[in-house]
Order: C-alpha cells, then sequence, then structure tokens
C-alpha cells in the first residue's frame, strides 16, 4: 500500500526530470526570425502571441540571449532558406547565432470531429559568420483542432510543443558540435 | 486497400506530398456486471465510457502541391479508412470486414475561380461538433458521392454541392437519391461565428425498378407493425386466386437543416468557447419489409406508412479555463424530440423525447498527468406508451400497463432515467488539457438507471419457469477502464 502511494505521488510530481541541456560556454546573442505561411494565401499570417515567449524561454535555458527579428518585407521576394539566411546574415551585425524558423500550416480535414492540420517546419542554425555550417532539422507536426473557424495561427500554436522539443535537441547538437574539438 | 493506401504514402516519390493521419481509440473493460464493456447504451449519457474501440486512417497525397505565391492549380487525393474493430477487443477481434474506405475524393484549386476548392468524390462536410457526445448536428452530404465547390475568402466560407446518396442510404437496394445542398459561415472576428447549411433529397420513382419506392394499398400500420398485412388480407380473401395487391409508384423525399453559433473568448480565456446546434430534418421513408404466411411471400412496400419522421436536436457545449493549463471544465447539454405522424401506437426511436446535461472536469497535477471527473444526468421519454422495464419480472407485452398479450408497449415505465460519474487518472503526453491527445486514462464509472439492466448485456430476459439462467435486477452498473485515444 505505501508503495502504490508512493508510486502514485511520484507520478503526481512528475519526478522523470527532463536531461539538462547543453549550454553555451558563453553567453551569445542569437538573432531568431520565424516565418508563417499557409497555402491558403500569398500572404503571410500573423504568428501566435506565445511563440517569441517560447523560442527566448528554450533559447535562456541554453544560456543563449534571444534578439527577435521580426521577418522582413524582402522574405516575400526570398523564399528559399539560403536567401533569408544571407539576408539575416548581413543586415545583423551583433548576433553570433542564426536561428530561422520557417512555418507552414494547412487544412485537411475532419477526423473524428476534430479538424487536421500539418504544420511543416524548417528550423536552420547557423553561424552569422559561416553559412555553410547551418544546420537544418525539417519535421512535420500534425494537430488538431476543435473547431471550425481556428486557423494556421491556432495550428501554429498547437504544433508549439513539438517545436519547442525539437529547437532543444537542435540546439544541444548545435552547441555540442560547437564546443568539440 | 489499405496496403495499396500504405504503400502508396510509401512510395520515394510521393513520400514529401503524402498525408497520413487519423484517430484511434481501443480500450480494455471487463464486464464484472454482466455486460460487454459499455456503461450505458449511448452517448447521450457522455461518449466516455459509452462508446466501443475504433479506428481511422487518413490518406491525403498532394498529386499538384498548392503554390499560393504563383497562383497555379494544385490538386489533392484524399481517402479514409475507418472501422470499429480492433483485436482482442471486440468480438469481431479486429476482423477488417468491419472496415470500410469511407471517403474517397479528389479536390482541385485554384482551377476556373479564385478561391474556390473543387470536390469530385465523397463531400461529407461538418461545421463543428458536440465532443462531449460525439455528434455533429452541422453536417451535410453524409452520404453523398458527386461534386462541391467551397468558396473560403476571409470572412466567408461557402460551399454548395449535387450528388447522388443513393448508394450511401439504400446500400444493395440502390435507387438514385438526388442530394443537394450547402452551408454557409460567417466569422465575425475571432470571438464569434454564425453557420447554416442543409440539403435536400428526392428520390424518384422509377416503374418497374423494384428498388424505387412503393406503396403497398390497404395496408394498415398495425398490421405492418405486427408482421400481420398477409395474415389479414388472406384472412379476407381467401381465395389464392386473389391477387395480393401490387404496389403503386411513389417518390420520396428528405430535408434538414441546422444552424450554428459559437462564441467565445479563445485560448486560456475563462469562457473559451461555446458551440450551439439546431438541426431539424425529415427522414427518408423505409424499404419495403418482407413477410411469409402459409407458404406464400410477399414484400410489404410502406413508403407512405413511413414517410412522416421528423428530428429537431439541439445541442450545445461550452468549455470553461478555470485555471488556465490547471484546471477546465466543459459543459454539454443536448435536447432531442423525434416524431412520426404515421405512427400513434407503438413505442420506438421515431417517437420520443430526450435531454441530458453532462460535465466534465479535468484536472492537470502537472504537464503530463491529470485527473478527470464526469458526470450526467438524462431522461428519454417513450412518446408512445411504456417501453422501459424496471424490474427483471416486469411485464413485457401491455396496453396501458396492463398485460396484453397483442399490447404493443413494452415496459412498465414510458422514461428512463439514467446517471452516470466516471473519474480516474489520464496521462497526456502533449500536455495539459481537456482535449489535448494522445490521453491513457485508467477510470472508474458508475451507471445509475430507472430501467433494469441498462447497459448491453448477454442476460436472458424470459420468465419461463425453465430459463435455466435466471433473472438478474440491478439498476446498477460498475466499470473499470483502461482505455486510450488518439489523433496522429
Amino acid at each position: 500500500m505505501v508503495l502504490i502511494r508512493a508510486i502514485f505521488l511520484a507520478a503526481l510530481a512528475g519526478c522523470i526530470k527532463d536531461k539538462p541541456p547543453v549550454v553555451a560556454p558563453s553567453s551569445v546573442d542569437v538573432a531568431s526570425t520565424i516565418t508563417l505561411s499557409t497555402a491558403d494565401t500569398a500572404h503571410g499570417v500573423a504568428l501566435p502571441a506565445e511563440m517569441s515567449q517560447t523560442i527566448k524561454a528554450v533559447l535562456n535555458k541554453h544560456r543563449l540571449n534571444h534578439r527577435k527579428v521580426p521577418a522582413p518585407a524582402e522574405f516575400g521576394a526570398r523564399r528559399t532558406t539560403d536567401q533569408r539566411l544571407a539576408w539575416l546574415a548581413t543586415n545583423n551585425d551583433a548576433s553570433s547565432i542564426l536561428l530561422l524558423l520557417e512555418l507552414s500550416a494547412r487544412r485537411y480535414d475532419n477526423i473524428g470531429g476534430r479538424y487536421r492540420w500539418v504544420v511543416d517546419v524548417q528550423l536552420s542554425l547557423a553561424p552569422q559568420s559561416n553559412l555553410d555550417r547551418v544546420q537544418i532539422d525539417q519535421f512535420s507536426v500534425p494537430v488538431h483542432l476543435r473547431h471550425a473557424h481556428e486557423d494556421a495561427t491556432d495550428a501554429a500554436r498547437a504544433s508549439l510543443p513539438t517545436i519547442e522539443r525539437r529547437l532543444t535537441r537542435a540546439l544541444d547538437g548545435y552547441l555540442a558540435g560547437a564546443s568539440s574539438p | 486497400m489499405l496496403l495499396l493506401l500504405a504503400s502508396l504514402a510509401m512510395t520515394p516519390q510521393a513520400n514529401a506530398d503524402a498525408k497520413v493521419g487519423g484517430y484511434v481509440r481501443v480500450m480494455a473493460r471487463p464486464g464484472l456486471r454482466g455486460g460487454e464493456g459499455r456503461l450505458g447504451y449511448w452517448n447521450l449519457y457522455g461518449r466516455l465510457m459509452n462508446e466501443g474501440p475504433y479506428a481511422m486512417l487518413d490518406f491525403d497525397l498532394d498529386v499538384l502541391e498548392p503554390a499560393p505565391e504563383m497562383g497555379t492549380p494544385w490538386s489533392r487525393v484524399h481517402a479514409r479508412i475507418e472501422g470499429g474493430s480492433v483485436g482482442s477487443a471486440d468480438p469481431s477481434d479486429g476482423s477488417l470486414s468491419g472496415y470500410r474506405l469511407s471517403q474517397l475524393h479528389i479536390q482541385a484549386g485554384s482551377v476556373l475561380l479564385q478561391d474556390v476548392t473543387w470536390q469530385a468524390g465523397t463531400l461529407q462536410s461538418t461545421m463543428g461538433d458536440l465532443g462531449l457526445y460525439d455528434m455533429r448536428l452541422a453536417e451535410v452530404f453524409t452520404n453523398t458521392v458527386g461534386m462541391s465547390a467551397r468558396w473560403e475568402r476571409g470572412p466567408i466560407d461557402l460551399l454548395v454541392g449535387f450528388g447522388d446518396s443513393g448508394f450511401g442510404i439504400r446500400k444493395e437496394r440502390y435507387n438514385p437519391i438526388l442530394t443537394s445542398g450547402g452551408s454557409l459561415r460567417l466569422s465575425v472576428g475571432k470571438h464569434l461565428q454564425i453557420g447554416l447549411g442543409g440539403e435536400k433529397m428526392v428520390e424518384p420513382g422509377v416503374r418497374g425498378n423494384t428498388h424505387s419506392p412503393y406503396t403497398t394499398p390497404d395496408v394498415g400500420y398495425e398490421d405492418w407493425i405486427r408482421g400481420e398485412v398477409l395474415e389479414r388480407f388472406r384472412a379476407e380473401h381467401p381465395i389464392a386466386a386473389d391477387r395480393f395487391p401490387n404496389p403503386e409508384l411513389s417518390k420520396a423525399d428528405a430535408h434538414s437543416a441546422f444552424l450554428y453559433l459559437g462564441a467565445g473568448g479563445g485560448d486560456g480565456k475563462l469562457l473559451e468557447w461555446a458551440s450551439t446546434y439546431l438541426r431539424y430534418e425529415k427522414q427518408l421513408p423505409d424499404g419495403p419489409s418482407t413477410e411469409t404466411y402459409q407458404g406464400e411471400t410477399r414484400d410489404i412496400h410502406v413508403t407512405a406508412l413511413t414517410d412522416e419522421r421528423r428530428a429537431l436536436t439541439v445541442g450545445s457545449e461550452v468549455l470553461f479555463t478555470l485555471i488556465p493549463d490547471r484546471l477546465e471544465l466543459v459543459q454539454g447539454v443536448l435536447y432531442g424530440s423525434r416524431w412520426d405522424d404515421d405512427n400513434d401506437i407503438v413505442p420506438s426511436d421515431h417517437d420520443a423525447k430526450f435531454w441530458s446535461v453532462v460535465d466534465r472536469l479535468q484536472l492537470a497535477a502537472t504537464p503530463t498527468v491529470g485527473v478527470l471527473f464526469e458526470t450526467s444526468w438524462a431522461e428519454e421519454e417513450s412518446i408512445n406508451g411504456n417501453r422501459y422495464r424496471t424490474h427483471s419480472d416486469s411485464i413485457f407485452s401491455n396496453t396501458d400497463g396492463i398485460p396484453d398479450a397483442r399490447g404493443l408497449e413494452t415496459g412498465d415505465e414510458s422514461i428512463r432515467k439514467t446517471w452516470q460519474g466516471k473519474g480516474g487518472v489520464v496521462l497526456t503526453p502533449l500536455g495539459p488539457g481537456i482535449w489535448s491527445r494522445p490521453t491513457l486514462r485508467l477510470l472508474y464509472g458508475a451507471q445509475w438507471s430507472s430501467e433494469n439492466n441498462a447497459f448491453s448485456n448477454n442476460f436472458v430476459e424470459s420468465l419461463d419457469q425453465f430459463n435455466e439462467y435466471g433473472n438478474v435486477d440491478q439498476h446498477w452498473n460498475h466499470l473499470v477502464s483502461l482505455e486510450a485515444e488518439a489523433w496522429f
């Protein structure tokens, strides 16, 4: 009985601890830009308000300073990741790491009462000084929204937990690689 | 077909454009009270613990991917396979015969008209649902194949379509059922949604086609219900040379309409979202039934006896965020009225009223562990007299509560009252939230009903003295459920 109670309390307390993130050897600035597009329109879509906060929290856990760079109008013409990273590298002089998150959300069908969206994400990390060393992670996040009126912004919001996890993993790899000989 | 679609999704050249999604629920609920693993009869008491296993696979293949910045045509193939059987979780033991290709359609956009999506194939379209009840009251083209056009621009979402529901409704007794309809949804900012829609079905009669709607003349409703049409005819026309009357060609129609109103403050607000639906429908009549009397077999065509069935359903569901990311409450209410102007004598699903209220509360102890409580109260009333047996020795056939071997009433009460309570631990690996999925649940549920043994069971109800299994009197049902549910 005592054992069962202990297991239950441990489960409630969430005793499984996350692995500590790899931290930067010294405080480093990261210029982050996020884009969100949808297949339904050629125009950009508003980012969820929580997105910037989430990115900032993940960066801070890695001892990285978040510097938000709003997606410029030039990105309408610069559609490839290479072009966008090059623009960021030439227009940010105080950062040493560039983070580019490109999200594309698309609604598919209604499945069992939920609206299925897929958010395709391309996460790019690169040292500002050398874009050839860019590290790219591509993944898709299926999300299921409750209501018909919820849009690409809501889908991006729902995909945040997965993006947070993948960004943590990408930063772990990036920083571990940067610090290794 | 499943393998074909799966291999299609795995094909290297299609891999970048193919999306596979779906829905599953599976459970173990030992029926230690004689039941078959469900707490009550149906979702009126809340879908939780009242549904069986289910699996659905959705395939989307972008034949031509959308390129909004270029405005070029795009096209997508969509297919869905679904069914209600999972190995070791239900009597069919996961048999694929319980699954079907329920949806197949092709969409095309940026063709002819801007912002219009053309769709050919299955047309089912819904405007949200009542999640606690798993009911979709704002749905059109449920059984229709045909073509539709959806225009989405800004706050307007307009759908019109036309097709045939004959196979979807009549199955092997196919007869064309021409269906047209549509829906319109208006967004007023992010906090108010108004929707309406409906459809009209017409089933024409084609002389000579045995599957067309017909009516056998001079058939009394009571004779048909008792299966005594042929017997009565032969009693009145004992000479074999007297022909049973030929069916008269008829036609049938049905229609439905719905209203939707959605409002709320949005994610994280106290009143996050409230959805209210109203649906009215007139149903299509039944096909023929078959009677055999003294070696003579006849089809009894009953279009005129079953073409006055109507249904009104009103439902609402409200999501309250009491403490963001910690405590949420969903409340659902449902009212339904069914009436059949052809039938004033026999209790049936087509002459009934019901209402219920369901409350579900979920508290997140940690982001991935929570506790869930749900309770519901429901009342179902039979308009045409007694229908529910309240004890194991209650009367069967009766008239106004008096035993009558020829009586059409089947129990000793016309109202069934049901209470359910459920609670337990839930694991939500993707984070807290009452609608967060996947979820793994360990639940205990209890039901009290005014009806005896009000759950699917294997009891013998006969009061025959040779009933070797005996009768059981119980108004309670208890279940423990180990279950999982996921959208993916």
